[in-house]
């Protein structure tokens, strides 16, 4: 009886229950979102940090015994896992390898203009930059890259990304629920002479406010749906893209569960949001 | 069945509508409230349902003391009390049948049970042609009969009918009394506020009358016994 009740009150207003339900599909299309980002850069995070390499490239007139020498003083260390010489020739398969598609790239490149090069895996992340500070040391090497700063930069970045999508989130959900409050009170002043009469012929409070709440948690529902409906749509058709851009990174596919999982986290925050919003109204105009 | 003692309301605007009224119906009655516009008849089931507290003086009904009352059992009280509003308080936006349904609803009766018992009263009350219309294409007469059947769909204890010949034709008025006659020789203890003396004098009832919020006569017909309020 009161789903019914609640059913009915949706479809005679229905742009009042439109209005609900877009600023609800607004709320969790931008959790959703901001899900997908910080999860995403926070994968990219870990999968450079659970590599923590770095390479030395020498100068073209360094002598193979320089680097040998450089080679077992580095590996003397207890920081470093493993080293590996990368030839001029080898630096030039490697990059015939990548860009076998592409001829022009291939014909322009020789074994001449690729620097011979070592790759130094760290056991720990933390070591790298002394690892770096070591290897500069070296006449020899004329550049080194390490992921340090690609990490830090990462890092810092999710850490913005999560403060502005908490805050974007936070604010959306305070407009969503003063909005839900307002379409309650509104609802409910429409009904007032009805209110007063079901009062009169012995419905109690909870009778009345139950149709409203539950009017409540069917937008956040709706909204809830329709917002990670779209966003992992949109997650799926650019899929291909993103894995051309990000190259190399174990992102994609992205999990069905995963998914699910956010299904059901946006489900409980609508029927809080739902019932919080409709609740207080119910609260504020219904004594 | 209800007792009232003492009975004072004061309204804000400081006008005493009730004072010190002393009223007791017993189980089964039938009594006529009569009395100007103004002389606390309203005022009087106003207080028996609990939409107001009185400013001093019990009420009592089945038993209960109405004015100490919780919260909470105000429903069931009005489960007890079967009203028909003066102004009828017929939801416009609803079917005759889904407005005197409406109480079964509220108290959580089964849907088949519940459109049984609604079919059965519509029946008595003597408006099942119209089940299906909307109150706006009915008669004063014919929506006075919804009121009454709402007000009994419950099986309530006591119905009070607040001027319910109101704006009807001499006729369709008798009709009504005739009615609430019928239901109240089914046990159901019956107040009805009028101020039509053709109605009362010929129903030959005990008649409770009010003049400016005191209690002026109490004559039952045939030991016709005067009380000063």
């Amino acid at each position: 009886m009161v789903f019914r009740t609640t059913l009915k009150n949706i479809r005679r207003s229905p742009y009042q229950a439109f209005a609900a339900i877009l600023i609800m599909t607004l709320t969790f299309l931008v959790i959703s979102f901001f899900t997908f980002i910080l999860v995403g850069a926070s994968s990219i995070v870990n999968y450079f940090e659970s590599k923590p390499t770095l390479t030395a490239f020498f100068k073209n007139e360094a002598k193979e015994e320089e680097i040998k020498a450089m080679e077992e003083s580095i590996k003397a260390t207890d920081k470093v896992a493993s080293v590996k010489f990368v030839s001029k020739k080898e630096a030039l398969q490697i990059y015939r390898e990548q860009n076998k598609d592409d001829p022009l790239l291939l014909d322009l490149v020789t074994e001449d203009i690729l620097p011979a090069s070592l790759e130094i895996s760290a056991v720990k992340i933390e070591d790298l930059s002394d690892i770096h500070d070591t290897l500069k040391g070296y006449p020899i090497v004329s550049e080194i890259i390490y992921q340090k700063d690609i990490v830090s930069a990462l890092t810092s970045w999710t850490n913005a990304l999560r403060k502005i999508g908490i805050a974007i989130i936070a604010i959306l959900a305070l407009v969503s629920i003063f909005i839900m409050g307002v379409i309650t009170g509104v609802k409910i002043s429409q009904k007032k002479e009805d209110i007063e009469i079901m009062k009169l012929i012995g419905a109690s409070s909870w009778y009345i406010r139950w149709p409203f709440i539950l009017e409540g948690v069917f937008y956040g529902v709706v909204g809830a749906f329709l917002g990670w409906g779209i966003a992992s749509l949109s997650l799926w058709y650019s899929g291909p893209y993103l894995e051309f851009f990000l190259k190399g990174i174990p992102i994609f596919p992205i999990s069905f569960i995963f998914l699910l999982g956010l299904l059901g986290m946006e489900l409980i925050i609508a029927v809080v949001l739902g019932a919080f919003s409709s609740f207080a109204a119910v609260l504020r105009y219904l004594k | 069945m209800i007792k009232l003692e003492k009975v004072s309301k004061k309204f804000g605007t400081g006008v005493f509508v009730l004072s010190q009224v002393n009223i007791l119906v017993n189980k089964g009655e039938f009594v006529f409230l009569t009395g100007p516009t103004g002389a606390g008849k309203t005022t009087i089931f106003r207080l028996i349902t609990r939409e107001i507290l009185p400013t001093e003086g019990q009420v009592m009904v089945d038993n209960w003391d109405v004015v100490k009352l919780a919260r909470h059992k105000i429903p069931h009280l009005r489960k007890k009390v079967g009203v028909v509003f003066q102004d009828l308080k017929i939801l416009m936006d609803r079917t005759i049948f889904e407005n005197i349904i409406l109480p079964l609803e509220v108290a959580g009766v089964k849907e088949k049970e519940a459109g049984q018992k609604a079919e059965a009263l519509l029946e008595k009350v003597g408006i099942i042609n119209h089940r299906d219309k909307f109150p706006i294409q009915l008669s004063g007469g014919e929506l006075q009969r919804t009121a009454i059947a709402r007000a009994l769909i419950l099986s309530p204890l006591i119905v009070l009918a607040d001027e319910p010949t109101g704006n009807l034709d001499t006729e369709t008025a008798f009709g009504i009394v005739d009615l609430l006659e019928n239901i109240n020789k089914q046990g159901t203890t019956v107040i009805m506020a009028t101020h039509n003396t053709e109605i009362v004098g010929k129903a030959s009832k005990r008649v409770i009358t009010l003049h400016k919020g005191r209690l002026v006569k109490d004559e039952t017909p045939n030991k016709k016994e005067e009380k000063k309020g």
